[in-house]
């Protein structure tokens, strides 16, 4: 658990508006605090708040509620992230342009290391952000893409729980997919 | 309970919970910050343990690792990029569902993915198009998923292999899953295809059980009822289709003919609206009666029939259990090049006796459509020296394909 004296660095970081989206949404600009599960608070825009549909329907039943918003599942650490994504969402949003998106969104996945990509694919869920969801199993997909079985557990962390018998049998299916192909 | 479900439990109480804190802070709303935070209790504490045992990503939903897979399905339609979706499922139990339940068969999507595909039928329209690659040195052959050598290059994938084993009264194609094992008793070994003495007769024998309904049928009753008798020998050999030549006795010249009675697939599966049977795993040795591993996707009325006896079976001409047959579809003389000529569609380059293309025979109380009679089901011939095409279509698998194209190889001094 981090101290609670963490807490207002963070927020002004990640809170601190981009001017683009200061003027769009000027008459607007009404902040959502936000708890995550390591009881941090983050204050984010409305416009960035209702990109997590989870959070919408939090409002859509209180629509007047200044509260704090508690998102149990959800640690700061990819949550900050995530709201970094939504952010350059909201911008492409006012002023669509798909390849500059896809541009933002690869470079956006490209520099998160796995572990971040693990702990963020069950907040975007949670959330339910789409496109994020999109985004980062892609970016999952791509990376165990030309990767060993063993490369993908230790990836994933998981556990081979095959029985002796299956891996018998396994092993004869990767050998024949894994078999060189002749090259003449 | 499976840790998948207990997964999802936790999920839902941790859903249910923050609703509830929803529910409750409506109630509490007017009275400014009251509202009563989700409780947070038994559902998040179990649900980190379980991160804690296992992973972050296991905790990963299901449907989550579903989209994942299916990406990578998706991007690897060809080879060798595929063995990625191979690797997905080894990874452990519930990747391999989920990859199972991802990766359709090649009758649905024209792929072949795991070893099972060959075993399962081909697709229904375009046929899958391979190539054979015969080593006269080591008497082996093998069957590649490609358009040719010089066309798929590195894209071409090895599907099987066989090695021809001359016996004192036959001939043996033992036909293995890998170029390098052809021994009967290992785990890659596919099946075989056997000769008689003449070379004119083949029975194509399976490591698999034919689908299981077929197993009444009188063809097999001998063999099965063999195999129930002699436990602890694995059954590994189960006929599922004979190749006869017509004998040439007058010695005049002109095209070989073949017929091809597949036991395993029943003519209904050319019917309108017919299935033929797809293994979906390959079976231990161990629960070789084991019908849990056969996919009974049948809602066919075929299910229902069970022919009991061979005088039952012989005599209901017309039933839906008949054995597909197949006959070569009659050349045509060309009269400038004075040659036997059929229409391979630039598939067949080389003039040679072992060019075929096989269509189904039928009856006409069989019911069997027009189009159907006239698809070219197995097309085999050749391209170069020691190089020939095979393809395959709905409702041959590849693995019957190869076994029948492997036929042609055998030398028939009785049929030329």
């Amino acid at each position: 658990m981090s101290s609670s004296a963490e807490n207002p660095t963070l927020t002004t970081e990640i809170t601190k508006p981009s001017t683009e989206i200061a003027t769009e949404t000027a008459q607007s600009a009404k902040k959502i605090n936000l708890k995550t599960s390591d009881d941090q608070i983050f204050e984010v825009e409305e416009s960035v708040a209702m990109e997590f549909a989870t959070v919408k329907s939090f409002f859509e039943d209180a629509p007047s509620s200044t509260d704090t918003v508690p998102l149990p599942n959800v640690p700061a650490k990819p949550f900050s992230q995530v709201i970094e994504f939504c952010k350059e969402q909201i911008k492409f949003k006012a002023n669509p342009d798909e390849t500059e998106k896809k541009k933002s969104n690869s470079e956006f996945v490209k520099e998160k290391t796995n572990e971040d990509l693990v702990e963020m694919i069950p907040v975007a869920n949670y959330l339910e952000i789409k496109d994020l969801l999109d985004v980062l199993n892609q970016a999952v997909a791509d990376r165990i893409q030309n990767r060993s079985v063993e490369y993908v557990r230790s990836f994933f962390g998981i556990d081979n729980d095959f029985t002796s018998e299956e891996e018998a049998l396994l092993r004869e299916e990767h050998a024949w997919a894994f078999e060189d192909v002749d090259e003449d | 309970m499976s840790f998948k479900s207990k997964l999802k439990e936790i999920r839902d109480d941790i859903t249910t919970t923050f609703s509830m804190g929803k529910l409750q802070r409506n109630r509490t709303n007017r009275r400014g910050r009251a509202y009563i935070a989700p409780e947070l209790g038994g559902g998040s504490e179990l649900l980190s343990e379980l991160i804690e045992e296992q992973s972050p990503w296991a905790n990963l939903p299901p449907e989550l690792l579903h989209d994942v897979i299916k990406r990578v399905e998706g991007s690897e339609t060809s080879w060798p990029g595929r063995r990625d979706v191979v690797a997905c499922a080894s990874v452990c139990k519930s990747w391999r569902e989920i990859t199972k339940a991802v990766v359709k068969t090649p009758e649905q999507c024209g792929r072949i993915t795991f070893p099972i595909s060959l075993k399962q039928p081909g697709p229904r329209d375009a046929p899958i198009q391979c190539f054979i690659k015969r080593e006269r040195a080591t008497s082996t052959y093998h069957l590649y998923l490609g358009l040719s050598p010089a066309l798929s290059g590195d894209m071409s994938k090895l599907l099987l292999a066989a090695k021809k084993i001359r016996k004192a009264t036959s001939t043996d194609f033992r036909i293995s899953f890998v170029g390098s094992d052809f021994c009967q008793t290992s785990n890659t070994y596919a099946g075989k295809l056997r000769s008689n003495f003449l070379g004119t007769k083949f029975t194509i024998n399976d490591c698999q059980p034919p689908c299981p309904r077929m197993k009444s049928n009188c063809k097999l009753q001998r063999k099965v009822r063999s195999i129930q008798v002699s436990p602890g020998v694995p059954a590994r050999n189960h006929s599922v289709a004979t190749v006869s030549y017509e004998l040439n006795v007058l010695r005049t010249r002109g095209p070989r003919r073949m017929h091809c009675t597949i036991h395993s697939i029943p003519i209904s599966a050319i019917q309108e609206g017919g299935i033929a049977f797809t293994p979906l795993e390959f079976n231990n040795p161990a629960d070789e009666q084991s019908p849990s591993l056969y996919a009974s996707k049948a809602k066919h009325p075929l299910i229902d029939f069970i022919s009991t006896s061979h005088a039952e079976s012989s005599d209901s001409i017309c039933s839906k259990m008949d054995p597909l047959v197949l006959k070569n579809k009659a050349p045509r003389w060309h009269e400038q090049l004075q040659c036997w000529c059929l229409n391979f569609k630039g598939r067949v380059t080389v003039a040679s006796v072992k060019n075929f293309q096989l269509v189904a025979a039928v009856e006409p109380c069989q019911n069997v459509p027009v189009e159907e009679q006239e698809k070219v089901i197995l097309q085999f011939g050749k391209i170069g020296k020691d190089i020939f095409t095979m393809d395959y279509r709905y409702p041959l698998s590849a693995f019957q394909a190869f076994a029948i194209c492997l036929s042609s190889f055998d030398t028939k001094p009785a049929c030329e």
